[in-house]
């Protein structure tokens, strides 16, 4: 028998199955948040995008680009940047702060998780501001939006996100914004200035039963005896919720 | 048209590598990029592809960990590491600044610097943090470390 205390958090169930080569894939929630927000934005901006593309220099680096040319489920640190060959326009979701738990029912606990939102364009010039930088405070507002609906048509063909076996989010929000403006990676504040925007996202995950560690409900019988230890009385109540056996 | 550099290039190579030749250099250098399976970079299996950084006769070049003076002055981490002199590429030799720059990998690759030697037994990679190319007979990279291997 597996030992196990069948419940799930989110969309992180116990006991655990389904990974081979990464423990990234008990984080279905992050997968989908990048997921659909990356398709939505290119969905949504590229024919402007392009537009402006149409117009660049050879050799610009944001030649056969789309609005999110590279995602990132890290918090951009010079760290991770100098390790990993990145593309600009680059978009990062990744956990961040204190998360908090706490008991919002007899039987139900709910974790509380903030979130960083990165979407940083590269290091531009200031012509490269005038024709890119408006798209900073734009995305923000189309991912408000999609948090509500929690769908893109552009996603999974539309599909709800956000359920059971699509992340799990008892509640999504987008909370706040800073910038568009120059910014550089933290811990590198000496290093080279990148035109982006931060968002914050505020997640709840609630638990629930694993129905996999229970068997099926067949029936229940109950008795109620009314006897004492001399004497012995036939039981007052009885009830056998399974169908009686019809004989002869 | 050869320049005077071009012509000095191979001298300068020979000559950095005179200290390989004595057995000085104890330790060994390498480009080492990571190519991943999956669809973000962990994902799947990795593929490494190690390049050596060698002077005339594959002769590693100076390693030096940074004192304690240089790594408060330049508050940089404890284990920041000198790689350097590196002699640009030439005819016959040299190294190419965009293999010291991971020019040529892909999105999502990684690229990291290996140490092999008496402080790394086993080997031990180490993330590029500059590389200085602004001198005409030198390359210098310097690194910090990541973990072992």
């Amino acid at each position: 028998m597996t030992q196990s205390i069948f419940q799930s958090i989110g969309d992180l169930s116990f006991p655990i199955a389904g990974v081979t080569d990464s423990l990234a894939v008990l984080e279905t929630a992050r997968a989908k948040i990048v997921g659909l927000f990356t398709a939505a934005i290119n969905a949504e901006w590229s024919a402007a995008w392009n537009a402006v593309v149409g117009t660049l220099p050879t050799g610009h680096p944001f030649t056969s680009t789309v609005p999110v040319q590279d995602t990132l489920e890290l918090e951009p640190t010079p760290q991770v940047m100098q390790q990993r060959k990145a593309a600009f326009p680059l978009l990062c979701v990744y956990t961040v702060g204190e998360a908090t738990y706490d008991q919002i029912t007899l039987q139900e606990e709910r974790l509380t998780q903030e979130w960083g939102v990165d979407y940083i364009l590269g290091p531009l010039d200031i012509g490269d501001i005038r024709k890119f930088g408006d798209i900073c405070r734009g995305i923000g507002k189309l991912l408000r939006v999609v948090c509500r609906l929690r769908a893109h048509p552009a996603y999974e063909s539309g599909a709800l996100q956000f359920y059971e076996g699509s992340g799990n989010l008892a509640t999504i929000e987008l909370t706040s914004q800073q910038g568009p403006g120059q910014a550089s990676f933290a811990g590198d504040e000496g290093g080279t200035l990148y035109y982006a925007i931060s968002f914050k996202l505020r997640t709840t995950e609630t638990t629930a039963d694993n129905v996999d560690g229970f068997g099926n409900f067949d029936a229940a019988d109950l008795s109620v005896g009314v006897g004492n230890a001399t004497e012995i009385v036939p039981d007052l109540i009885q009830a056998d919720t399974s169908i009686p056996l019809q004989r002869g | 048209m050869a320049t005077f550099r071009d012509a000095l290039l191979p001298t300068i190579s020979a000559v950095r590598a005179i200290a390989g030749q004595l057995g000085i250099r104890l330790h060994t250098v390498a480009i080492v990029t990571g190519a991943w399976s999956g669809d973000h970079t962990g994902d799947g299996v990795e593929t490494q592809a190690a390049t050596p950084i060698t002077d005339s006769g594959a002769h590693p070049p100076k390693v030096r960990w940074l004192n304690d003076e240089q790594i408060t002055v330049g508050n940089l981490p404890r284990g920041t590491v000198e790689i350097g002199p590196i002699t640009p590429a030439f005819t016959g030799g040299g190294t190419e600044l965009g293999m010291l720059t991971a020019e040529a990998i892909q999105r999502g690759d990684t690229v990291h610097v290996r140490i092999t030697g008496p402080n790394h037994p086993d080997g031990a990679m180490y993330r590029v943090t500059d590389v200085q190319s602004h001198r005409a007979f030198r390359y210098m990279i310097q690194a910090q470390p990541v973990s072992s291997i």
